[in-house]
């Protein structure tokens, strides 16, 4: 075979080009995970290997040491130190950083997802929660936001939750139940006015009254706004019970939990 | 995107991981098919890819803007991967299957694409026939093949690559085609 033979064929050969989606979103979300972990996590994470760490000591010192020879207190020393090491190897995929990334990364590229925002770029909000491999993603795109609800085992969106569009008569239906809630009464005594009537989805963890405790929640409603001078509330109403299912005061500063809005979605956060 | 908006999002990737993923995004495919063309395994180009793009990640922070696209940096960390990967015998990979076996993930899909994947490879024989010529070469020589008649890079952007001359990169290549013209007799 001459030089000339040899570059045609080098030149002109049939080149595989595979693409392996699998790994390359597994991969991606594995370098977000060690970018995350290297610029932020480390005291996270230091403090959960010894939280973990000391748990499993407690539990191996007590359960096997009691009137134990020396010999048997060195091999628990021993496997105390290998299930550091261990976790110090695995606790980047023990942290759960790992699933939120997933469930963004599936949401993000579904093409379920897409369609319901427009086409267009897909931004992921928020993802809310993660539970028993299924989580709940806020995505943002061109045409507002949506709540996808993403399998992590199967690696799919299986629902996309979309805000109503409110109609006028809904709009008109929502001020009327607003305005038969004794507490929005009083404030319009006072001279307060109706506001913005939305669709919203609230998500977060929240102070419950009634319990006493803190819990998760989420919710789709209609918000109505209510403003008197300075002074801003937010009537969560449930269309279909007809009745308000949450009044808070809005006004910067005057609640006790945190609340950031961001487009129609509202994330509560107690402290 | 413009050598100038490249050079802007991998100062922003320095210290933005998000910044980071869109540079992975960019490239991944790119990285991936060369060390697929250099090892022809499905699995030894998961495991070097893997790495190049730690590695990338690692080293960021010393990467020094020259002119020459963010690409042939990629480039040179892979040929340096796959070079070590023939060299040593034991080495330590980043194993992704932690990652998913930590979220008890067993996806079917990703295996059904990954025997699909090794099937289309073997669907191309011709290539496996040159690749296994190739691959008797010295690595010098299979470097500069590769990325000369693979991947279409010019002289000068091997020599890049490469950390060589273009005068060293013309010999190599003469010596490595002249090689391997011998052993396909």
């Amino acid at each position: 075979m001459k030089e000339e033979e040899l570059i045609k064929k080098l030149e002109n050969i049939e080149l595989p080009d595979i693409k392996l989606q699998s790994h390359q979103r597994r991969l991606r979300i594995a370098l977000l995970d060690a970018g995350y972990l290297k610029s932020h996590r480390w005291g996270t994470v230091l403090e959960l290997v010894k939280s973990k760490v000391k748990g499993i000591k407690e539990v191996m010192t007590t359960s096997l040491v009691l009137r134990q020879p020396v010999w048997r207190t060195i091999l628990v020393g021993v496997l105390a130190i290998a299930l550091i090491t261990g976790l110090v190897i695995t606790l980047p995929s023990l942290t759960g950083q790992s699933v939120q990334a997933l469930a963004a990364d599936i949401a993000q590229n579904s093409p379920q997802v897409r369609a319901a925002l427009g086409g267009g770029e897909v931004q992921v909000v928020k993802v809310i929660k993660v539970v028993d491999d299924k989580g709940t993603v806020i995505c943002k795109g061109e045409l507002g936001i949506i709540t996808a609800e993403v399998d992590l085992k199967r690696e799919v969106v299986t629902e996309v939750i979309t805000l109503p569009e409110l109609t006028t008569a809904d709009e008109q239906k929502v001020i009327d139940i607003a305005r038969a809630d004794s507490r929005i009464k009083e404030l319009l005594d006072k001279g307060a006015s109706i506001g913005n009537v939305s669709s919203m989805y609230s998500f977060g963890v929240r102070w419950n009254a009634e319990t006493g405790e803190a819990e998760e929640f989420s919710e789709m409603s209609v918000q109505v706004t209510i403003e008197l001078g300075e002074r801003t509330w937010a009537a969560h109403v449930d269309l279909t019970d007809a009745k308000v299912i949450r009044l808070e005061e809005t006004t910067p500063g005057a609640r006790e939990s945190y609340s950031s809005a961001e487009g129609k979605v509202e994330y509560f956060e107690y402290s | 995107m413009d050598l100038e908006q490249e050079k802007q999002l991998v100062e922003r990737a320095k210290n933005d991981t998000e910044a980071f993923s869109e540079l992975y995004d960019q490239y991944y495919s790119q990285i991936f098919g060369y060390v697929l063309r250099r090892t022809a395994s499905i699995e030894i180009t998961q495991d070097v890819t893997s790495d190049v793009f730690f590695k990338a990640l690692k080293n960021l922070g010393q990467f020094h803007w020259c002119g020459t696209p963010f690409s042939s940096w990629l480039y040179r960390i892979a040929a340096h991967e796959i070079a070590n990967y023939f060299r040593k015998s034991k080495r330590r990979r980043i194993c992704l299957e932690e990652v998913s076996d930590s979220i008890k993930i067993s996806s079917a899909s990703a295996q059904a694409e990954l025997l699909e994947a090794e099937a289309e490879l073997k669907r191309h024989e011709e290539f496996l026939a040159l690749h296994e010529n190739i691959s008797k070469l010295s690595v010098k020589y299979q470097e500069v093949i590769t990325l000369r008649f693979f991947e279409n890079k010019q002289i000068r952007e091997i020599g890049e690559i490469l950390g060589k001359r273009e005068g060293t990169i013309k010999s190599l290549l003469h010596r490595g085609l002249e090689t391997l013209r011998k052993l396909m007799e």
